[in-house]
């Protein structure tokens, strides 16, 4: 990074940290430091409320992703806003009747300690985990691409923003995501225009579809239905209906009953604030979410016009440089140049006629050169099969390098830094809510129901600050422990989080629905079913049961609501029989 | 379901907040809508 890079870096995120400090003063209580005195409006609401879903990882794989699989990722994202008007109908009101600080606490009330405590535990470890690869997983990618050392990209990646959020607690996260936000939309709409700007006179966004379309890049409504059979294929990810149910299952239980995401709505002046914020989220989720898969398939146009590295992730390359694999990558990367000088000097081919500027189009030229785009693929193909050789072990997926290899290569000197301050300001607005959230379940659902001690309210406070800076560092250090989890870190975390995230569903679904139904059918149900989704996904691994990680998120909450169901039933025969 | 009139604060822009949760949905369907004609167009 060049000098201009360092001091736009420094500045965006010393100013944010500054912001965190001035705005985050707050009453010295609990309601102050987690709930801001339940002063927030509508839109730092929705400001928080996406700023704590988008990480950095968000921003830097959903382009990459769009870049090779297309844009049908765009589909996880439409049950979401079928989840906004549930929960503004049934969870949001209840949770600001009863005035709560934790979602939790409301289950004692309606079931009994031991749900709310198996609840929020279960919250507690898989937020901590998910956040460790919040941390690491953009400071992987920021290490390797810039050269940067791993443990203090991962140190500043993580450990920063804790300074404003143990002292300001909810407050300091709602301005500063709310500053942040700002930042990376201005950020990645500059990124936008650049891309726009660099392609040749005469390309612009209807060319970009014409190319992406193609290149099967516009797959963004896919029905997930095979060609050949006809049949569902239950493995597919991201389709329509995995999108809408699976989808909207996850949506349901992230934003109603994780605590990062309803810490941010309780936070609002009045009821009728939070379900605004929701709304607004839901309305602007989808559209956003094509955006930033749209700036990958400009990515993609644009490397169709100019030469694209044969692996985006350098470091990787410089790895098998140094490997037994030494020579034949100086072979194969001689003949891999030699192809992309010919495609590219095709481009410009004066015989071909239709575009532009005597351009040919590239979608008409990827089936004419048919035999180098081959070619390419095979020495691709090759190094990734080097990558993945034990002696080596590489990376063999490069999908969250391509925009970032991209911005460092061809943005101008103070866009990358920039670009680099969006990255971690997505990280510090979903990490440091993350941080509020579980420092919240940590003292309310355990140290203050289960200590028999009465805090004064300076010391909840200072004990609330205390516990936010030891999840920073729990945090911190399982991210230096996190490494090469080999598939889409975006996916890394949506896995994790769908594994938990169907039975807490599932939890609250009997709470608001089934209120005959008690405390020990549904604890029962929750231990059981959490066991059988962890079996799944271990037989979904192995093959053996192959499914989507979405359909968890429904498998989970039906599993809870179903299971509870029975037991409670079985359980009224048995006292009946007595 | 808890039904949403116990919110008596002043609804914005509409009369009520089903008139919201309509709004949402149906901007969802339109979107899918745009996105499907997207994907034939440039398949």
């Amino acid at each position: 990074m060049s000098r201009p890079d360092w001091i736009v870096l420094a500045l965006t995120l010393l100013g944010i940290i500054a912001y965190g400090l001035y705005k985050g003063r707050t009453t010295r209580d609990l309601d102050g430091y987690f709930l801001s005195n339940r002063m927030v409006p509508w839109y730092m609401v929705l400001l928080g409320i996406m700023g704590t879903q988008a990480s950095a990882v968000t921003f830097l794989s959903a382009p990459g992703q769009a870049y090779t699989d297309g844009m049908r990722f765009v589909q996880y994202y439409f049950g979401l806003p079928l989840a906004m008007v549930v929960l503004c109908i049934s969870f949001v009101p209840v949770f600001h009747r009863l005035k709560v600080y934790t979602a939790y606490e409301y289950l004692e009330q309606r079931f009994d300690l031991k749900t709310r405590t198996l609840t929020s535990f279960l919250f507690l470890l898989q937020r901590a985990l998910s956040t460790g690869i919040s941390i690491s997983a953009p400071s992987i990618i920021l290490s390797s691409l810039l050269g940067w050392d791993l443990f203090w990209t991962n140190i500043f990646m993580g450990g920063l923003l804790i300074i404003y959020t143990v002292s300001g607690g909810a407050k300091a996260v709602a301005y500063t995501q709310q500053l942040q936000m700002i930042v990376i939309f201005a950020g990645l709409t500059i990124a936008g225009f650049i891309v726009v700007h660099r392609l040749p006179e005469g390309v612009g966004l209807s060319e970009i579809l014409r190319i992406g379309g193609k290149a099967g890049k516009l797959n963004i409504i896919t029905t997930g239905f095979s060609k050949k059979d006809g049949g569902f294929d239950w493995t597919d990810r991201y389709n329509l209906l995995s999108g809408v149910i699976g989808g909207f299952f996850l949506a349901l239980s992230y934003f109603g009953t994780d605590q990062s995401q309803v810490g941010r709505y309780l936070t609002a002046r009045s009821l009728s604030e939070s379900r605004l914020g929701l709304l607004m989220n839901g309305l602007v989720k989808v559209p956003m979410q094509f955006l930033i898969l749209l700036l990958g398939v400009m990515v993609f146009a644009f490397y169709q016009y100019n030469h694209e590295p044969v692996f985006f992730n350098k470091s990787q390359v410089d790895l098998l440089a140094h490997s037994k694999y030494k020579d034949s990558l100086a072979i194969l990367t001689s003949r891999y140049e030699a192809v992309e000088s010919q495609r590219l000097s095709s481009l410009r081919d004066p015989g071909t006629t239709g575009w532009p500027s005597g351009l040919v189009d590239p979608s008409l030229l990827s089936q004419r050169n048919e035999a180098l785009e081959k070619e390419k693929a095979g020495y691709k193909a090759t190094i990734r099969r080097w990558l993945n050789d034990p002696a080596v072990g590489g990376d063999s997926n490069d999908t969250n390098y391509i925009f970032l290899r991209f911005v460092t290569d061809y943005l101008p000197k103070g866009l990358v830094g920039l670009i680099i301050a969006v990255i971690f300001l997505a990280a510090w607005g979903s990490i440091a809510a993350t941080l509020n959230s579980l420092a919240s379940c940590t003292i309310i659902d355990f140290h203050k129901r289960y200590s028999k001690k009465t805090l004064q309210p300076q010391q909840e406070y200072r004990l609330s600050q205390l516990y936010t800076f030891f999840w920073g560092a729990f945090c911190v250090a399982s991210a230096l422990l996190a490494y090469n989890l080999g598939n889409s870190l975006i996916e890394a975390v949506n896995v994790l989080g769908s594994l938990f995230y169907g039975v807490i569903l599932g939890i609250f679904l009997v709470a608001f629905y089934r209120p005959k139904v008690g405390g020990w059918p549904v604890f029962v149900s929750a231990i059981v079913v959490e066991i059988g989704i962890v079996v799944l996904n271990i037989l979904g691994r192995k093959g053996i049961v192959p499914l989507g990680f979405l359909w968890f998120n429904l498998i989970g909450a039906a599993g809870v609501v179903l299971l509870s169901e029975l037991l409670h039933n079985v359980m009224k025969k048995k006292t009946a029989a007595v | 379901m808890i039904a949403d009139n116990r919110d008596e604060e002043k609804i914005p822009l509409f009369k009520s907040w089903s008139s919201w949760y309509r709004l949402v949905i149906g901007f969802l369907v339109f979107c899918i809508g745009v996105f499907y004609l997207l994907t034939k167009h440039f398949s």
